[in-house]
C-alpha cells in the first residue's frame, strides 16, 4: 500500500482554508515577508504514541502555521485634546488589530471542518478522531525589528489525532 | 500431544496484539462477531483461581487448585460508531434485560502460536457473559465491560484473524 505524506495531506488540507489559500505558504523554512504562511511539523510528545491491545496505535501529529504580517506604530486613540476629550485614530480599524483576522479565521475555520468531520486524507490506514487548535486565538510572538520594515509573527497550533491501523493483525 | 511451540524467535517478545479474545452472538439468524479490546490499552485474562493450601506436620505445603473463573475487564469500552456490540450491550442494559448478558461465546486466540497457512490456535468458550459495569466518563462516553468466560471450552484453531474466520475443533 502506497505510503501517505501527512505533511503533503496537511498542506492540501489547509488550503482548503482561504485565508491561507491567498498567501503564500512555506513549508519548513521560509522568507520572513508580509502575509507569508510558514507550516512547521513539530516533534511528538511522550504519549503522542498509545498502542492499544488490538494493535492500533493512537499518534498525534503537532504542528504549527506562522503567519508574518506587517506592522504599524499607530495608535488605537490619539491623545486627549485641550478639552479633555478622546478620539479613536483616524487610522483605526488598525492593522495591528487587521493582522490577527486572519488567524482567527483560520482557527474558526478548522473548528468547523472539525465539527463537519471534514478531515484531511491520511489513507487507508489511518482513522483521524479529531483536528484541533491549541488554543482558541492565534499566539503573538513577538515583532522582527531587524528587518527593514517590521514583521510581527503569530502562530496557529495544530493537534491531530489520529488512529493508526496498519499494524493491527484483526483485519 | 506434543505441545506446540511458540511461533516467536528465540527470546522475541509476544506482542500484546497477539493474543485476541473475539465475542461472538447470534442477532436473528445472524452470527456477529467482534474484536474485543478497541482503544483498550491494557487488558489481561484473570484466572481468579480458588485454591487451598494444607500444610502437613513438617511444614511443607500442598496446594490445590479447585477451580478458575476467568474474566478479563476492558476499561475503557468506549462507544464507539460501527461497534455491534457496544450497541448490543447499550440495548440490554436500557431494556434491564440481564439474562441476554449471558449468551456470548468468547475466543481466546492465541496468535503466537501457529501461522497464517496452519492457522492459529484457540480456545472457544459457550455460554459467557459479558456484563457492563458503568456508562460515562469525561470526554468520550464509556461503557467498561467485564467478560466471564465460561470454562466450557473447545480448544481447535480458527484459520484467520479477521471476522470471518473459520474455528476448527481439535481432533
Amino acid at each position: 500500500m502506497a505510503t501517505v505524506d501527512l505533511n503533503k495531506s496537511i498542506l492540501d488540507y489547509i488550503y482548503e482554508c482561504p485565508v491561507v489559500a491567498k498567501d503564500p505558504m512555506y513549508f519548513g523554512v521560509a522568507e520572513e515577508k508580509d502575509n507569508n504562511n510558514q507550516l512547521l511539523v513539530n516533534r511528538e510528545q511522550p504519549r503522542d504514541a498509545i498502542e492499544f491491545i488490538d494493535g492500533t496505535v493512537e499518534r498525534v501529529y503537532r504542528a504549527e502555521i506562522l503567519m508574518y504580517k506587517s506592522v504599524a506604530y499607530n495608535p488605537i486613540v490619539i491623545e486627549e485634546d485641550s478639552a479633555g476629550k478622546v478620539s479613536p485614530s483616524p487610522l483605526y480599524p488598525n492593522e495591528n488589530i487587521e493582522d490577527m483576522v486572519d488567524g482567527q479565521t483560520l482557527i474558526d475555520w478548522i473548528k468547523e471542518q472539525n465539527e463537519n468531520r471534514h478531515f484531511p486524507n491520511f489513507g487507508n490506514e489511518c482513522i483521524i478522531e479529531s483536528v484541533e487548535t491549541t488554543s482558541n486565538r492565534p499566539t503573538f510572538n513577538g515583532v522582527n525589528v531587524s528587518l527593514e520594515s517590521p514583521l510581527a509573527q503569530f502562530s496557529v497550533g495544530l493537534v491531530i489525532t489520529y488512529l493508526d491501523t496498519s499494524k493491527q493483525l484483526w483485519k | 500431544m506434543s505441545v506446540a511451540q511458540f511461533n516467536l524467535a528465540e527470546h522475541q517478545r509476544a506482542e500484546r496484539k497477539l493474543l485476541l479474545t473475539v465475542a461472538e452472538w447470534t442477532e436473528g439468524t445472524t452470527t456477529e462477531r467482534e474484536l474485543l479490546g478497541r482503544r483498550t490499552e491494557d487488558s489481561s485474562v484473570e484466572y481468579n483461581a480458588d485454591q487451598s493450601t494444607t500444610t502437613d506436620i513438617l511444614g511443607i505445603n500442598y496446594t490445590d487448585v479447585n477451580k478458575t473463573q476467568p474474566q478479563q475487564d476492558f476499561d475503557p469500552y468506549l462507544i464507539l460508531g460501527g461497534s455491534k456490540l457496544g450497541a448490543k450491550l447499550d440495548d440490554i442494559r436500557r431494556r434491564n434485560a440481564l439474562s441476554e448478558l449471558s449468551q456470548f461465546t468468547l475466543y481466546l486466540i492465541t496468535a503466537y502460536v501457529g501461522d497464517s497457512v496452519n492457522g492459529y490456535r484457540a480456545e472457544k468458550h459457550v455460554n459467557c457473559t459479558i456484563q457492563y459495569n458503568s456508562l460515562g466518563g469525561d470526554a468520550n462516553v464509556n461503557m467498561p465491560i467485564s467478560a466471564f468466560f465460561s470454562n466450557d471450552i473447545t480448544n481447535g484453531h480458527v484459520d484467520k484473524l479477521s471476522i470471518d474466520f473459520v474455528f476448527t475443533p481439535d481432533v
